[in-house]
């Protein structure tokens, strides 16, 4: 048994093989982040297979890292991904979530990773795929699309005197505006690295190829926090020189659904329709392009 | 019966509502015609639409009808909306 707490909220887990503890542990135990306690808990333990019952309708097939999984909704209380072999079902209540998964040997991670996320949304935190760095006041979020730049604009931004807060995930909590970084160091491509990263050392080869260097290598202690006041929307242009400009209202609204995703769960879908322009209002917004001259950083 | 598809995205920014279909990226801004249809949605017929465009924008129904209907289109072949099989 498990039990840690995750963002305000509590990860309990009985009942899982070992791998799948360390797996929790790996990806959701961040002690660095230290928020009171809302009450809400997450709770994680074997469960027997899917139900028979749900519309796919309603929920379309996920699509998540390395599967393509159908999706089930389970009326308004949840839903359930995967088929017989392996996969989750997430069931949400008032204050907690409950996630049954079987086919612990079958690969059903991304998926867990996709209840865990989910039972956040629920519990009111935004997920924020993006770099956050921060020098002096607030932080910046760097969102872009999957290989436009953001962690090796992240790095450029270090060799210049900004501190790291994530380099691919932020949990935001929205009434407050701050973002809590998720990961636990830098990953880049080793052409990447040659251009961007010389002078730090200690990188470990992952099993992707990337190469990772955790934050200590790169002086800061952990995974760091702060008040989210700007969204940088990155776009590489090699036609043109880089630079800040103002980013139209559309593509700011375009660019956080995309760092969000899209929440499955109607209610927590709901939730982040309300929040987006919430934080329009109260974040600057902006693009940088990513082109011929060096990063005005 | 006409009901807008369950995968779009409402975003109200600024008096602008937008929808973002995420399963292609496309966004779309809504006029104040067809964003009172679609906070109509569900409808049993585009004559119930067509009736409540009338009564809001003070229009007679020939024009409102001939704008629902064309609006319908519009929206459907933009993914947006889906007609319930055998009903509409």
């Amino acid at each position: 048994m498990i039990r840690f707490p995750l963002l305000g909220r509590t990860l309990h887990a009985d009942g899982l093989p070992a791998l799948a503890e360390a797996w929790l542990r790996a990806w959701w135990d961040f002690p660095e982040h230290h928020l009171p306690d809302s009450g809400y808990t997450i709770e994680v333990r074997p469960g027997g297979g899917p139900t028979a019952s749900g519309d796919t309708a309603a929920a379309p097939p996920v699509t998540l890292p390395g599967m393509e999984m159908p999706c089930r909704a389970l009326g308004d209380a949840g839903w359930e991904i995967g088929g017989p072999d392996a996969g989750v079902r997430l069931s949400i209540e008032g204050q907690g979530s409950r996630i049954e998964g079987w086919g612990w040997e079958a690969g059903i991670y991304p998926a867990l990773f996709a209840a865990i996320s989910e039972a956040l949304r629920a519990s009111g935190l935004i997920p924020l795929h993006g770099s956050g760095i921060v020098r002096g006041g607030g932080v910046t979020a760097l969102l872009a699309l999957s290989g436009t730049g953001k962690s090796s604009t992240l790095v450029q931004a270090l060799r210049v005197g900004w501190r790291p807060v994530a380099e691919d995930l932020m949990w935001l909590e929205p009434a407050s505006l701050t973002v809590y970084g998720w990961d636990r160091g830098v990953h880049l491509w080793p052409d990447a690295r040659a251009r961007f990263a010389g002078g730090f050392e200690g990188w470990e080869t992952a099993a992707d190829g990337k190469l990772f260097l955790p934050w200590e290598a790169l002086g800061t202690a952990g995974p760091a926090s702060g008040r989210l006041g700007r969204i940088a929307v990155l776009v590489r242009d090699a036609e043109r020189d880089s630079g800040w400009e103002p980013l139209p209202p559309r593509d700011a609204v375009r660019a956080l659904w995309e760092s969000m995703g899209v929440p499955l769960y109607t209610a927590a879908r709901a939730a982040a329709a309300r929040e987006v322009p919430r934080l329009l209002e109260r974040v600057e917004t902006c693009r940088l392009v990513l082109g011929r001259a060096p990063l005005p950083l | 019966m006409y009901r807008r598809k369950a995968q779009v995205i409402e975003t109200e920014l600024g008096g602008e509502l937008i929808l973002l279909d995420p399963a292609t990226g496309e966004m779309f801004s809504l006029n104040p015609t067809a964003r009172h249809v679609w906070a109509a949605l569900p409808a049993a017929s585009a004559d119930e639409l067509a009736r409540q465009v009338a009564e809001a924008f003070e229009v007679d129904a020939a024009e409102a009808q001939a704008d629902v209907a064309a609006l319908l289109e519009e929206l459907a072949g933009a993914g947006l909306i889906e007609v319930a099989p055998g009903e509409g």
